[in-house]
């Protein structure tokens, strides 16, 4: 078990992102253009997405009741979503300042590609380095919209809804426009569409599928190492952001890293109950990418989603909590924790 | 060609605001804007360094050309209400210039 933790803490892309965070504190002027940064994005996403639709397509063949297990995991995500948001914000309340509180809470229900992005490369390096068992079906990284949608509403619907108390007046949440993000925003929208050709390819066209799976298999190890060096040149850079927390920093700092982890872990109980029920069709490494789903801090959909609807908010606030605090601990701890937790679980370890 | 006075409208505000902005003013009856992105900069909210994630701590550039000052004031105070004045960082600002005349403003 311990030699997985240390090939996960060790391997490239952890430690592509720990260069970028290395190369802001020595001043490179290393830095990744805009146009590229989005080219990964497209790239990434879409070969979630297709890999993940083929994989989805496999295991249904191979057991169609997995679509029950789907399901539940859909709805699982879709209740827990608004469930993290909620329960930040309520906490966040309580030394925040509400458009803050609920704007945070907005980004910790939400989901975050990238950590999603990390799970799945760990998760399928686990799963290739054991072909004989079964860890990593592939398929959970479509359920990511149900949880990031409703998390994204739920923050803004609540935070507006404060705001209106506290104020005594003012505007309502517009839920269409943040339906509208969650759902066909860049990101999402390839993962998902890309979903849907992987499964359709694979029903149809599964010659012409493995080739174009070259690429965007292929590439996928590589391009994930150049994502987190970009992860973490923008991790690095918004520490200096974290000064305008103020005597609230150490609070913040306490919650940006504990409260993912108790997400994630919330989210491998949840996908174990529902192994539980329903046993021999959710693994560990599902689990593992589930909890990435769960503990990961958006902050790229949240943040343009947030500065949009709750522009009472402080950018400062949330955006260094999501990417200078939050997102290397999950990377670095949160990681091996939920691999490890998932493992014992169920019974690898 | 003559060359006849007109008014140009500067609207520099966050670049994620940019197709709300432009909405408003098409709204307005603006039928013709130029953009320009990838700013950065500096103002009393804090620094738009250029380099957080997804275009957010960038700004946009819109001019617009409009042949009367009560026109372009009308433009400019539409913007500033709904934008600038509490939520987002920004500034509006008029300049007078002359364009070559090619009656379609």
């Amino acid at each position: 078990m311990w030699e997985m933790v240390l090939a996960g803490l060790f391997a490239p892309p952890i430690l592509f992102f720990v260069l970028g965070m290395v190369s802001v504190f020595v001043k490179s002027d290393l830095h990744i253009p805009p146009a590229m940064g989005t080219a990964m994005v497209i790239f990434l996403m879409a070969s979630i997405g297709i890999t993940g639709g083929a994989a989805a397509i496999e295991s249904l063949k191979a057991d169609p009741a997995l679509i029950g297990v789907i399901v539940a995991i859909a709805l699982l995500a879709m209740f827990l979503g608004p469930f993290f948001a909620f329960m930040t914000g309520t906490l966040f309340k309580k030394f925040m300042r509400t458009a803050d509180a609920w704007a945070c809470a907005g980004h910790y229900g939400a989901v975050s590609s990238a950590t999603v992005a990390l799970g799945v490369a760990l998760a399928s390096e686990a799963q290739a380095a054991n072909p004989a068992a079964q860890i990593f079906a592939g398929w959970m990284p479509a359920v990511y919209p149900f949880m990031d949608s409703s998390a994204l509403i739920a923050a803004i619907v609540l935070g507006r809804m404060a705001l209106i108390n506290e104020q005594g007046g003012g505007e309502k949440a517009d839920i269409k426009k943040v339906l509208h993000l969650t759902v066909f925003g860049m990101g999402v929208w390839v993962l998902v569409t890309a979903l849907f050709i992987g499964m359709l390819s694979a029903v149809y066209s599964p010659g012409e599928l493995s080739r174009a799976l070259l690429f965007f298999d292929g590439m996928f190890r590589g391009i994930i190492c150049l994502f987190m060096l970009e992860m973490g040149l923008a991790a690095a850079k918004q520490i200096g952001a974290l000064k305008e927390l103020g005597k609230h920093a150490v609070k913040a700092l306490l919650y940006a890293f504990a409260l993912p982890q108790v997400w994630g872990l919330v989210g491998i109980l949840g996908a174990y109950a529902i192994h539980l029920a329903m046993p021999g069709k959710l693994f560990w490494g599902d689990a593992f990418v589930f909890a990435t789903l769960a503990g990961g801090c958006s902050f790229v959909t949240a943040p343009a989603a947030m500065r949009a609807n709750m522009p009472e908010a402080n950018p400062s606030v949330y955006l260094p909590m999501a990417v200078a605090l939050t997102f290397p601990f999950n990377v670095l701890i949160g990681m091996p924790m939920w691999m490890i937790v998932s493992q014992i679980l169920w019974g690898a370890a | 060609m003559e060359l006849i006075a007109a008014k140009k409208v500067i609207i520099i505000t966050e670049a994620l605001m940019e197709q709300q902005v432009l909405s408003l003013l098409k709204a307005q009856g603006a039928e013709a804007y130029t953009v320009i992105r990838n700013l950065t900069g500096q103002g009393v909210r804090g620094v738009r360094s250029g380099q957080c994630l997804a275009g957010f701590c960038e700004n946009v550039r819109i001019e617009l050309i409009v042949k009367e000052e009560a026109q372009a004031k009308a433009l400019m105070e539409a913007v500033y209400n709904k934008f600038l004045a509490e939520k987002y960082a920004g500034i509006a600002y008029l300049e007078d210039v002359r364009i070559l005349h090619h009656g379609k403003i």
